[in-house]
């Protein structure tokens, strides 16, 4: 029995929603997650737990975990593999780069700023770097073997969004030439900088994107997008469904595996 | 017939203005002669002094032109190594008016340097602006394919400005014998070979100097009527000189040539001021205290009291100034992530 940890932020739940329909037999997962804020927030305790302690500091938070995990707080210790899920959005930040800047002979749609490939390069190392999660989960080899997945890029509902949050996004994808190449090329940097951390980077399953880097509307959460009483509302272009957390846990499942037979 | 200095005020005289003045007191070296505001669209150029206006104008709410931005996702270490976030283009440093005069013809399409591309083991640099690219591009095509891009960029930047802000920096560069091409940097110490049949060393004196900005502000005036020009010299001395002088001998006379270029220019043209912050930095009335202990570098203090001294003259705050654009933001929709985890986690 693969006793594995699942620990993230509110994109845990597509995951936890799709997990049923891939899981393998004798893999046990235990999910502990929180909103954004609240996994911000989120301490290394005694005992190898993480998440809230007893103490009076942020009771509010802990009030939200317990309701949603029926603990504060999970034990990492005992684990086969640990999955990080949700925080790195990496991509986001190439979309902002790449709405302002070329790359050249690989997109050239006449932006004011043209990027050798060299440099494209060292943005893309740069961006890894910054996605790295805390350093507390670096290198850490008295627990289990660690892989981060990211957030998923916005659904492409965002096309019919004035949110400013994904104007990069948007731009791009009026344009999506060289795109794929340009996120291939940044999820090369980030396995290879989260591995010199100790950590193995799943990059969001390819096969629910777009050519723009976008994930397909299909797998956009239910009811979200944008609401149809009105663009003042701006929707919910981030939270992905039971379909997407399926394609996540496929992606996810020979990681997982080869970690219990090691 | 009472003397003429009798009606001069307390700044005519160095007993008041210098050797009373309180240590550190930029006393009022700068009076404009025409006003800058955060609307004028301004271009910055020049020596690496020049880098530190640009940085505090953008700091404090100008409208400093960047026709080559860098996303602020990338951080300074990266961006700035490649010559982004320094000047309005990424043309790095512009030490001699010849080279800023080259520029803006090759952009206009009136000029080809020679030789405009240097090779260093098996790797291909920009010869206007070789440190650019640490480690150089792959081909010469792809850093001409690189130049022109640049080109046009700079031409939109200059021909569209208000004010075009440049720091007089050398005297001193080198330059192609045969077409007289101007290099910011000698052939060989990042990329190139030197030959010395090919290249020579070359002071500029305040004649060629003067043609050669005055010949860069008609041509630019030619298409853009409005632009005006804020000179400054770069306080910074020479950090070597080829002149076979002493370099502190070398750096009087570049900055001596400089200064005077500066002051006809503004006695010649009308839309042409001049920012003393030449002045400001080397007073002796500072002891030294605006140099780093390397003696050349100025301090960031020192580059705090030159921009202070500007805008206390153009009466405008210094404090940093938050830009409204794109102030105004939407919702993150990362903060409505409570649902989707009820949802999942009921179940």
């Amino acid at each position: 029995m693969t006793n594995a940890l699942f620990i993230g932020n509110s994109h845990l739940a597509a995951l936890k929603l799709g997990w049923p329909e891939a899981a393998p037999q004798g893999v046990d997962v235990t999910f502990f997650g929180a909103p954004k804020q609240t996994w911000l927030c989120f301490t290394p305790l005694p005992g190898n737990q993480y998440g809230f302690g007893e103490s009076g500091k942020f009771r509010r938070h802990r009030k939200v975990v317990e309701a949603l995990n029926g603990v504060g707080s999970v034990k990492l210790d005992g684990r086969d593999a640990i999955v990080l899920i949700g925080e790195t959005n990496a991509h986001a930040a190439l979309a902002n780069l790449l709405s302002i800047c070329d790359i050249s002979g690989i997109r050239e749609s006449g932006a004011a700023t043209l990027l050798s490939v060299e440099l494209f390069a060292k943005c893309c190392r740069a961006l890894a770097e910054k996605a790295l999660p805390d350093a507390f989960w670096w290198n850490r080899a008295d627990l289990a073997p660690i892989a981060v997945m990211p957030q998923p890029a916005p659904a492409e509902t965002i096309r019919a969004s004035t949110n400013r949050t994904y104007w990069a996004w948007n731009q791009l994808a009026a344009n999506p030439t060289g795109l794929t190449t340009a996120h291939e090329a940044l999820d090369d940097a980030l396995t290879l900088t989260f591995a010199a951390k100790g950590l193995t980077y799943l990059p969001q399953p390819a096969i629910t994107l777009t050519e723009a880097g976008l994930t397909q509307a299909d797998f956009l959460g239910e009811g979200r997008g944008v609401p149809q009483d009105g663009e003042d509302k701006r929707g919910d272009h981030a939270h992905m469904n039971r379909e997407y957390g399926a394609h996540c846990a496929a992606h996810l499942i020979p990681w997982l595996t080869g970690q219990s037979q090691n | 017939m009472a003397s003429p200095y009798d009606t001069l005020p307390p700044s005519a005289f160095w007993k008041s203005a210098v050797q009373d003045r309180a240590p550190l007191d930029p006393g009022a070296l700068y009076t404009p002669r025409f006003s800058a505001n955060r609307v004028q669209r301004i271009v910055t150029a020049g020596s690496c002094f020049a880098q530190h206006i640009g940085r505090e104008l953008r700091r404090t709410g100008f409208n400093v032109v960047d026709a080559e931005p860098m996303s602020s996702v990338i951080p300074d270490s990266v961006a700035n190594d490649h010559g982004y976030r320094l000047y309005s283009a990424r043309y790095g440093n512009i030490y001699t008016p010849a080279q800023l005069a080259q520029l803006y013809n090759e952009a206009s399409g009136r000029f080809t340097p020679a030789e405009p591309v240097w090779e260093n083991a098996g790797r291909f640099y920009d010869a206007q602006r070789p440190g650019l690219d640490p480690g150089g591009l792959g081909t010469a095509e792809e850093v001409l394919h690189h130049r022109a891009h640049h080109l046009k960029q700079v031409k939109s930047a200059f021909d569209s400005a208000d004010l075009f802000v440049f720091t007089f920096g050398l005297t001193e560069a080198w330059v192609h014998k045969a077409t007289g091409t101007v290099y910011p940097t000698a052939p060989g110490t990042i990329a190139g070979q030197f030959d010395a049949d090919t290249f020579a060393f070359k002071n500029f004196d305040v004649v060629e100097v003067l043609a050669a900005f005055t010949g860069f502000m008609k041509q630019l005036r030619a298409i853009n009527k409005k632009m005006r020009f804020l000179v400054t010299v770069s306080p910074v001395p020479l950090t070597a000189t080829a002149s076979g002088q002493h370099v502190e001998v070398a750096t009087a006379y570049s900055k001596a040539v400089l200064r005077a270029v500066c002051g006809k220019l503004v006695q010649d043209y009308d839309y042409v001021d001049y920012f003393p912050s030449y002045e400001l930095i080397t007073s002796l009335n500072n002891r030294g205290i605006y140099y780093e202990v390397n003696k050349r570098s100025v301090s960031s203090h020192g580059v705090d009291q030159a921009m202070k001294l500007f805008f206390d003259a153009q009466k405008i705050s210094s404090a940093t100034h938050v830009s409204q654009i794109g102030a105004e933001t939407d919702e993150d929709p990362e903060l409505r992530c409570e649902e989707a985890l009820l949802e999942a986690f009921a179940r």
